[in-house]
């Protein structure tokens, strides 16, 4: 692994597990009142944005999915805290950005507009940039599986001892 | 390596990239991608299939992260964050 593979991972692994134990302190929650079903389902998705924010700010400010990432979980945490579903998009901005991805992917040649929809960020770049970002967003994402699994790993080895 | 490019281009039309710059990167995602590294004839591999295979391999990544959230989750419920993370970090980093 080269120097700065593994200064990702380190800087990644703090950076994540500092999130889970936030995620998982116990006085944010009232576990009684909610079923345990959909704690940890709602945990679930808490754990999985904690991961890719703590890789998008790991990875640093300057790529462009990283900022286009974490400006994205800035907004949806916007609609969070207005009582707003995390999922809901309200219909005005639906339409727009529908029609705006339609018409990015059709200017597109189709195998590229596919690859734009999954880096972030990637439907505003030229091709060039784009197959840039998408090696560091791919190498990125390797790490940020690997950090995971060995955590969930290290967890169900020392909780089944 | 020519300048960094900006998303935003002032140009009269579709901003320009070498031709040879796009095949360079090509082939560097294809590095990168588990299906693809090992094939030996370099120039067998065309850049449609490697962005399909890129592509095939960041949702597979995708859904790895999903699901690993998901067994976090559970194994977060069955012990206490806190002690273990000296340890994990030790162990991830020898």
């Amino acid at each position: 692994m080269s120097a700065t593979t593994e200064q990702l991972e380190r800087n990644f692994t703090h950076r994540f597990l500092t999130s889970l134990r936030r995620i998982n302190s116990p006085d944010s929650k009232t576990t009684t009142t909610h079923a345990a079903g959909l704690v940890i389902r709602r945990r679930s998705l808490r754990i999985k944005r904690a991961a890719y924010s703590s890789m998008a700010r790991a990875a640093g400010s300057h790529r462009a999915w990283t900022r286009a990432l974490l400006s994205r979980a800035r907004s949806q945490r916007r609609r969070q805290q207005h009582d707003v579903h995390p999922n809901y998009i309200p219909p005005a901005q639906r339409r727009k950005s529908s029609v705006k991805r339609a018409a990015a992917a059709g200017r597109e040649m189709g195998r590229a507009g596919k690859l734009r929809g999954l880096v972030p960020g990637g439907s505003r770049m030229e091709m060039g940039q784009l197959l840039e970002e998408t090696a560091h967003y791919v190498q990125c994402l390797a790490v940020q599986v690997r950090v995971m699994q060995a955590v969930a790993d290290h967890f169900s080895s020392s909780s089944s001892m | 390596m020519s300048s960094r490019r900006t998303s935003r281009q002032q140009s009269s039309g579709v901003p320009r990239i070498s031709d040879d710059q796009i095949i360079q990167l090509v082939s560097k995602l294809r590095q990168l991608l588990p299906e693809l590294r090992h094939s030996r004839r370099s120039d067998k591999v065309s850049a449609s299939k490697v962005l399909q295979e890129t592509c095939n391999y960041i949702r597979s990544l995708h859904r790895e992260v999903e699901d690993l959230s998901d067994r976090l989750s559970e194994l977060l419920s069955t012990i206490d964050a806190d002690s273990p993370e000296a340890a994990i970090i030790r162990s991830l980093l020898i």
